[in-house]
């Protein structure tokens, strides 16, 4: 077991506030709605733990036991060539809700360099394919993050530029049919325009399509730095969770 | 033998579809099956055209060499490893790094094009830059940009 799981299941049936962990916090954030969380704090293996459903993923290529975002976990390290962190599950495909969700994944680039270095960098993806997706990534423009949310092949992304993190940055997005709109959060604050007219998803998801740290399996779009803390959820939360979250 | 932990390529220049898979079996199976890291599994990338990919592990340098390039093409073409030939280069894709390239030929024909990124005396780091920079330089045979 790369992971102390049951330590952190048993602990969230009485959680305390005062001695919370961060992944504690995030276990009892809409629990009922969360579909995967990824702590990514593995010491070692291939199987990425999947804390909520059982819902493990399988890291390729990553270097585990990095310094991860300060809750005491430690973190894997994208290469930027050929490293990916594959999630699609049966289980996340069955649960997952292109109408309505929350997904959230920690970020940490290599260097300043990558926000200059003109490479598409995907932090996390879900797909069902190029028409229907949702993803955070690091656009080819320089110092830009761009939110995507594409339904029916029409895209309502959220670009948000001049960006030059250094540190752990908290990337949350939000979309939803009903309420019309895909937001996008960076360390609990809202950013950019959020988008409006949301077209409706359409299909299954991908099994090469959903990714932390690359677009697809292959992998294309490596990100060049550290991810944790990938979850997603089908459900929105609120702006309150969406601030709690950013905080370690 | 050594252990080399880094970077190399393959580029298909005039193998078949089934020449071409079972060099890349053959290459799959390089480095430790099991390993705390898995960084240090071999693990691959593909082309999107599927014809190159990038391997990245903890290698035993000897399955590295151009006579073990040699020997697997000599294997595919069922002919003796001295009818295949190479021609070796240099090329540079980060600062002050350097790759080794390697073109493997058989009867008068180029076949495969090898690079091993950082070169193999060279360190992690090397390889890792050069692999970078290869990448940036072919964005567009390896990125689905824009999609």
């Amino acid at each position: 077991m790369p992971y102390p799981l049951a330590a952190v299941r048993n602990k969230i049936l009485l959680p305390s506030a005062a001695a919370q962990t961060y992944s504690e916090k995030v276990l009892a954030t809409a629990s009922a709605n969360l579909l995967v969380y990824f702590i990514c704090g593995e010491a070692s293996g291939t199987v990425m733990q999947e804390e909520k459903n059982n819902y493990d993923g399988l890291y390729a290529g990553v270097t585990l036991g990095e310094t991860g975002i300060g809750d005491g976990n430690t973190c894997p390290w994208w290469d930027g060539a050929n490293d990916e962190g594959d999630i699609y599950t049966a289980g996340l495909n069955s649960g997952f809700s292109g109408t309505e969700g929350t997904a959230m994944v920690w970020a940490k680039v290599n260097s300043s360099a990558v926000w200059t270095d003109g490479t598409v960098r995907s932090a996390m993806a879900i797909a069902a394919d190029v028409n229907n997706l949702w993803r955070i990534e690091r656009s080819s423009t320089n110092n830009t993050l761009n939110f995507r949310y594409t339904g029916a092949g029409t895209s309502k992304s959220i670009v948000v530029g001049s960006l030059s993190y250094t540190t752990w940055m908290c990337l949350l997005a939000k979309w939803s049919d009903t309420n019309d709109y895909h937001r996008a959060y960076i360390n609990g604050s809202l950013v950019g325009t959020p988008a409006s007219s949301i077209p409706t998803w359409v299909g299954a998801l991908d099994a090469t399509r959903c990714n932390v740290g690359a677009r697809t399996n292959g992998p294309v779009d490596v990100w060049h730095g550290w991810l944790a803390h990938a979850a997603e959820w089908n459900t929105l939360l609120s702006d309150a969770q969406i601030l709690d979250l950013a905080t370690v | 033998m050594a252990d080399w932990r880094g970077y190399f390529a393959i580029e298909n220049i005039a193998l078949t579809g089934p020449q071409k898979q079972t060099l890349v079996d053959g290459l799959r199976q390089l480095g430790p099956g099991n390993h705390p890291q898995p960084s240090h599994i071999n693990h691959w990338r593909t082309r999107l055209d599927n014809d190159a990919a990038i391997f990245e592990a903890l290698f035993n340098s000897d399955h590295l060499t151009i006579q073990a390039f040699k020997n697997r093409l000599a294997e595919i073409f069922s002919v003796p490893a001295a009818n295949i030939t190479h021609s070796a280069s240099t090329a540079s894709y980060s600062t002050g790094n350097l790759s080794n390239v390697v073109v493997f030929s058989y009867n008068s024909t180029a076949r495969l094009r090898v690079i091993l990124f950082g070169s193999n005396t060279g360190t992690y780091d090397q390889s890792h830059a050069e692999v970078l920079g290869y990448l940036f330089l072919n964005m567009g045979a390896w990125e689905e940009q824009g999609v």
